[in-house]
């Protein structure tokens, strides 16, 4: 069955609800960003259950589990408003990393990941080309000797760029055509300075500046076509995150927002009464279904048949970007004032799903990414 | 998630489309894919063969011509008819009545009215809704009044699809006037043929006949074709089986009609370029897409409540909204990228060759599906009574 929980997944969303519910106060830690969340008690709880590795192949030391799972685990960030570096550094990069063929940095990477040791950020967007993850301008020119480089550049939109130990730079080798790489270094290498700054959900993001970065073969961990993979994987797997996490972001907002309609009175009877507003309600009950329906159907594709589930996981962030900032935004207008305010904090599911959807693109970007699979697919 | 392995699932799609193809004659099967009326003589016709080859009616008991198949199989079935561009069946004779009478009727009334049913000797419509009994249907006031083995009623019913070609009509009837209003209705099989029937059409807005009024003026009903005991038809009515809601979503016809938008995006051009390349269609396209998907996980997750719990409940009301929304947008994302491929009337294609009026060589007829489209959205339960439902049963307001 493909949208119902399996008793293992179950077992992971009560155990993650507990520790968000004992360790994670969204008004208290709404000072944090993202990138300070690691190394504490939320990030060494979901490292002792395992999850830092849910997506590292077994092999490597970690969970080796799918996207149903991702869809768990991001569902419940989504609701209790987590913040952290888990989308950059445990999806993103770490399916990079398993997507690329067997070596030792590779192997390293994957085990430090899923024992909360160290983290590695995607660092793949440029200026000028917004969220398309397979572009990249950056070139990498020959060194003095065989087999090195040397970088000069700049990524931007890099998730917790400043505070990951490692780098994973997508660029080309040698020449402006030159074969696409994704090379991993240490974020203290020379040549490479990240200048950090925060989103308005409080996302830690650094803009990337690499001169005359030298690297050699060995930091490069895929290139050609397992590049190219290994980016379509994470991306994919990232943009189901994000759809997941928006999910439950519009669960978390829908669910408080109906019991305030319950509560508030005015004009002497519970606002709940209104039909206007009972409508309005039943609507985005109506989109949140459906949104439900497509993450868990897409997760269940990428599960079983990648390919095509690729696609599918794009079709549910776009689906998710119309829908979370309906309902987020709705959230608030049935507050009313009370919905303005930063004490009350119903506003900060609609800052998190907009940025969500400035993180892995918007609804046009992703349908489209959607359509243009799906003609593919049917060799339209 | 069936109860097919996906290799036997693929052979079983296989086997309907080729069935479809070889047992549906181009020109119906182009009829259908333009979205225009199927006769009623083909549509006997089409369920003749479906009978023959053992798919009459696939939600019955093998003992009386169904299948005994599971739901995930039925599922499977119904979709893959509906994307092969198969006449659709009226639902009224094996969908509603026949469950109705395997659940509520005696075995007289089986051997009686399935075997009809399922050949479509007879052509049975509903008589559920009134003038003054739309959303409120329980409301409804044809009066039936008992004398000794037969009811003599009397009144009127409205919005009753096909009763033109209808040979027997299930209909609810109201037995007692001093009880709450569900309590007094009841469940009767009356034959249209019966003195004191009329029947007079109601045309769509754009000119279709599908609906019609039914006066009744002392019709004789004998009391044995009554279903269930007097004053029980509203349980009776209620009980249309729970996996009948999973056809609200529309979910089949929707691939159907996204299918249609791609290939006219991809021919007309308007300027310089095909209309899929346009940004603003190829955006629209690709949002409508992105639904289209979500209405089919919809519909599987549906079918997956069905199968492990037993009911979809108001999920219901949600795979309704949705189902409609989604269907009216691509209408109406068909009827721009058709443009004037639009304009001619249905009736116009009856008269002159289709080149003539129509260049687009898959263009439905798309205003009329357009406007076919704004019934769903009124009929068994508008979208505001949808609306009350999931705010009163899933949203507690």
């Amino acid at each position: 069955m493909r949208f119902s929980a399996t008793e293992e997944q179950r077992l992971i969303d009560d155990s993650l609800g507990r520790l968000l519910e004992r360790h994670w106060e969204p008004r208290r830690d709404a000072q944090l960003l993202s990138g300070e969340v690691a190394g504490g008690a939320v990030w060494r709880g979901m490292r002792d259950m395992g999850l830092l590795g849910l997506v590292v192949p077994e092999e490597a030391g970690g969970g080796g589990m799918g996207a149903a799972e991702v869809a768990v685990l991001f569902r419940r960030f989504g609701r209790h408003q987590l913040r952290s570096p888990f989308l950059g550094a445990q999806i993103i990069a770490a399916t990079v990393l398993a997507h690329s063929p067997p070596g030792s940095l590779r192997q390293g990477l994957l085990k430090g990941s899923a024992a909360g040791e160290l983290r590695a950020a995607p660092a793949v967007l440029e200026g000028g080309t917004r969220y398309d993850y397979r572009k990249a301008g950056m070139v990498a020119l020959p060194g003095d000797e065989a087999g090195h480089y040397r970088l000069s550049g700049r990524k931007r939109i890099v998730l917790e760029g400043d505070s990951a130990e490692y780098l994973l730079v997508s660029c080309r080798l040698g020449a402006d055509e030159g074969e696409l790489a994704l090379v991993a270094l240490p974020r203290d290498t020379a040549g490479v300075r990240a200048t950090g700054y925060a989103a308005f959900d409080g996302t830690a993001l650094a803009t990337v500046t690499f001169e005359d970065t030298a690297f050699d073969t060995a930091a490069v961990v895929a290139r050609g076509d397992e590049a190219r993979n290994a980016l379509d994987a994470a991306f994919a797997l990232g943009a189901l995150a994000a759809a997941a996490e928006t999910l439950g972001a519009c669960e978390g907002a829908f669910e408080r927002t109906l019991d305030y309609l319950r509560v508030r009175e005015q004009f002497g009877t519970p606002i709940a009464r209104f039909q206007a507003l009972q409508h309005r309600a039943s609507d985005l009950h109506a989109d949140i279904e459906l949104l439900r329906s497509l993450v868990l159907g897409a997760a269940g594709a990428l599960d079983s048949e990648a390919e095509q589930g690729r696609g599918e996981a794009f079709a549910a962030m776009a689906l998710a970007v119309d829908v979370g900032d309906r309902v987020c935004r709705e959230a608030i207008q049935m507050h009313g004032a009370v919905g303005m305010t930063l004490e009350l904090g119903i506003g900060r599911y609609l800052l998190r799903v907009n940025a969500l959807s400035r993180l892995l693109g918007d609804e046009p970007h992703n349908a489209r990414l959607y359509l243009h699979a799906m003609r593919e697919e049917n060799h339209e | 998630m069936s109860d097919l392995s996906p290799s036997e699932e693929q052979r079983f799609r296989e086997e309907i489309r080729e069935f479809v193809a070889s047992e549906v004659p181009a020109e119906i099967r182009l009829r259908v894919a333009e979205g225009r009326e199927i006769s009623r003589s083909d549509t006997i016709a089409w369920q003749r063969k479906l009978v023959a080859r053992g798919w009459g009616a696939v939600n019955w008991p093998k003992r009386w011509g169904g299948t005994d198949w599971g739901l995930a199989k039925r599922f499977v079935f119904e979709e893959e008819m509906a994307l092969a561009d198969a006449p659709s069946i009226p639902p009224f004779n094996t969908r509603m009545l026949g469950p109705i009478l395997l659940e509520y009727g005696t075995e007289e009334q089986r051997g009686r009215f399935l075997p009809g049913a399922l050949n479509m000797d007879q052509w049975w419509c509903q008589g559920y809704s009134e003038p003054s009994a739309g959303s409120d249907l329980a409301s409804l006031r044809t009066r039936a009044i008992r004398e000794g083995d037969r009811y003599r009623v009397n009144g009127r019913k409205i919005w009753t699809s096909g009763a033109h070609h209808a040979d027997w009509m299930f209909c609810l009837v109201r037995t007692n006037t001093e009880v709450k209003k569900q309590k007094g209705i009841t469940f009767l099989l009356l034959d249209m043929k019966s003195e004191g029937v009329t029947v007079e059409p109601i045309h769509h807005f754009y000119g279709a006949h599908i609906f019609n009024q039914v006066t009744f003026d002392n019709v004789l009903v004998p009391v044995d074709q009554r279903v269930g005991e007097e004053n029980a038809g509203w349980t009776t009515a209620k009980a249309l089986l729970e996996h009948e809601r999973l056809a609200t979503s529309r979910h089949a016809e929707a691939r159907r009609k996204l299918r249609i938008l791609i290939a006219l995006a991809g021919g007309d051009r308007d300027g310089d370029l095909p209309l899929y390349e346009h940004a603003d269609i190829n955006a629209r396209i690709a949002r409508l897409a992105v639904r289209v998907k979500a209405l089919e996980y919809a519909t599987r997750r549906g079918l997956e409540m069905l199968i492990n719990e037993g009911r979809i409940g108001v999920f219901a009301s949600s795979l309704n909204l949705q189902g409609i929304a989604i269907n009216q947008a691509l209408d109406e994302a068909i009827m721009d990228v058709a443009g004037p491929d639009a304009l001619p009337a249905d009736a116009a294609y009856d008269r002159h060759d289709r080149a003539l009026l129509n260049a687009g060589d898959s263009a439905r007829h798309v205003a009329e599906s357009r406007y076919y489209m704004r019934g769903p959205a009124i009929a068994s339960g508008s979208n505001e009574v949808q609306r009350n439902i999931i705010a009163k049963h899933v949203l507690d307001l």
